[in-house]
């Protein structure tokens, strides 16, 4: 069949599938303690104290089992940063996101990892790292990633919304 | 048991494009082992094992060992398919120069391919964790953004820095048949002119998607005496990493994986100074700030000195140390094909065969393959034999 005025022939399929992913102890503990008290944890490994978000069962660089989970902050910084100009769909709504958007790695006080998401903020252009942001959860919380809506840009840092290092 | 020294004596590499719809996926594997079987001089009974690389999500369809196979010549002989994401290429390729350097196969074919315009790479979504990244994936691109971004913070490289290696890349590009995105004539200007995809990345800035197949042909023990410039295997080494882009502290800044994997290998083979004792590179550089980033994870310049170091002129053909003069991967990218074609390209200037771009004096190479954000092979190879 002759298809796109081309010369040459394919064959076209569509496929509309679905998977059920288990989510596992570790990250089933961090959405059950984000549910019950709308707090973010991370698991810390006793061997290099890092403290990862999203929690791991395992810290990779010291091969060692994390079993101590640690209550994180509600601000994090931005420690890096891009306004983005193309076109995604957003997997929650399955629409096209409104561009420019803005991505930020995001360090949660108390986490020595990042993670990757979503920065809401009247002006992209003045986004900067450094600057703190605030977690946004919804309202009614179901136990899932899409618990956490955005993160909510504050501005630089000041003495007073400064994260404690560890 | 040690391991006998084993040289790659041939390549085949199809024309890489942005659709290749005369072929199909076997077809165009076929394509690029038949070129590879014609440089080395050999027949498809020489064959003892090949190795397949290729991420056959992207074009939706599985087991591709089993619709590929034949096409590359494999009834009846010991086939394996390695994927690791970006490092496909160089990480299959690493599998066939030690399967013939244990002395278990004399010669081996390494295939790599892929047919990005058949497909989707929205199936790059199933390579994130469903329970976390996926509702707040944003794609490769931005991904690469944020740690440019951080890159850029710490060590303050510029746009018409990281546009100069898309420069570089692409007029080098226009010297080689094979590639897919050349011009000849563009300028810094251009590059900074193009769409802004996701500050600070401009559309010229990153890889294209393509269509296309690479081949290498492996030998060990007394068959590699007749080939006049065998490319010989030095040493190589592989790093993988923690899953998530956040677990790292450095990300592009300082890439640990690239940066211990060739410690490792210059180790191995007595490399003091990267800068001075390569004579050219082909790394995968998947966008052109990253290309600054392996500059210095690599050791050939100081960490902070890659803006200078492009600014030299020292990269381009004719510099001290040429990195892609193929064009590399910002002119072609068949994802499972882009790091056998990185060993290619690297085999190709010490076999003297690189035509308009062969690096004079060309007689160490450096390869270096790039995986899912965090992961790395390097590979080292000389003209002199081991």
């Amino acid at each position: 069949m002759q298809e796109n005025n081309s010369e040459y022939l394919f064959s076209s399929i569509t496929m509309d599938l679905s998977w059920n992913t288990d989510v596992g102890e570790t990250m089933a503990g961090f959405f059950q303690r984000l549910k019950a008290e709308r707090r973010l944890y991370g698991t810390r490994c006793s061997n290099c104290l890092r403290v990862y978000l999203p929690p791991r069962p395992v810290c990779g660089n010291c091969w060692q089992q994390m079993n101590d989970w640690v209550e994180l902050g509600e601000q994090g910084t931005i420690v890096g940063k891009t306004v983005c100009y193309y076109e995604i769909l957003d997997s929650m709504t399955g629409k096209p996101r409104t561009t420019p958007f803005v991505l930020g790695l995001i360090q949660i006080d108390g986490a020595d990892t990042t993670l990757n998401h979503f920065v809401e903020t009247p002006d992209p252009d003045h986004v900067s790292i450094g600057d703190r942001v605030e977690t946004v959860l919804r309202d009614t919380l179901q136990g899932n990633v899409g618990d956490i809506v955005h993160f909510q840009w504050l501005g630089p840092p000041t003495t007073s919304s400064q994260g404690s290092k560890k | 048991m040690k391991a006998r020294p084993v040289a790659i004596v041939g390549t085949g590499q199809t024309r890489h494009r942005k659709a290749r719809p005369d072929v199909h996926q076997g077809e165009m594997v076929q394509e690029a082992v038949n070129l590879a079987l014609l440089d080395a001089d050999l027949s498809w009974d020489d064959i003892d094992a090949i190795v397949l690389t290729n991420m056959e999500l992207f074009e939706g369809r599985a087991l591709p060992d089993l619709w590929c196979s034949e096409f590359a010549g494999g009834l009846g002989k010991p086939v394996m398919k390695v994927a690791t994401g970006g490092t496909s290429g160089t990480s299959g390729a690493i599998a066939g120069l030690l399967q013939a350097a244990s002395g278990l196969f004399d010669t081996v074919l390494v295939v790599g391919w892929e047919k990005h315009s058949e497909g989707s790479t929205q199936t790059g979504m199933s390579l994130t964790d469903p329970a976390w990244d996926r509702h707040i994936a944003a794609g490769a691109i931005g991904n690469f953004a944020l740690s440019i971004s951080q890159y850029v913070a710490e060590r303050g490289v510029t746009g018409e820095q990281a546009a100069m290696v898309a420069v570089k890349a692409r007029r080098n590009g226009a010297l080689n048949p094979n590639a897919h995105v050349k011009d000849a004539g563009i300028t810094v200007e251009k590059v900074l002119a193009s769409p802004m995809l996701a500050e600070p990345v401009h559309l010229l800035d990153m890889c294209p998607q393509s269509d296309g197949a690479a081949a290498l042909i492996v030998v060990g023990g007394d068959k590699t005496r007749r080939y006049k410039n065998p490319a010989w295997f030095r040493g190589s080494a592989t790093r993988h990493d923690q899953p998530y882009i956040g677990d790292h502290d450095k990300r592009m800044v300082m890439m640990r994986t690239l940066r211990s994997a060739a410690q490792e290998v210059y180790r191995k083979v007595g490399i003091g100074d990267p800068f001075k004792e390569i004579d050219i590179a082909e790394i995968y550089e998947p966008v052109s700030y990253a290309e600054l980033a392996w500059y210095e994870a690599l050791g050939f310049c100081a960490e902070g000195d890659a803006g200078k170091l492009i600014e030299s002129g020292a990269t381009q053909i004719g510099g001290d140390l040429p990195v892609n003069p193929s064009g590399g991967v910002l002119c072609s990218n068949p994802v499972g094909a882009t790091g056998v074609i990185r060993v290619a390209e690297a085999a190709r200037q010490l076999h003297l065969k690189a035509g308009d771009y062969q690096v004079d004096g060309a007689r160490r190479a450096l390869v270096s393959g790039y995986g899912v954000y965090t992961w790395s092979d390097v590979l080292f190879f000389s003209a002199e034999r081991p």
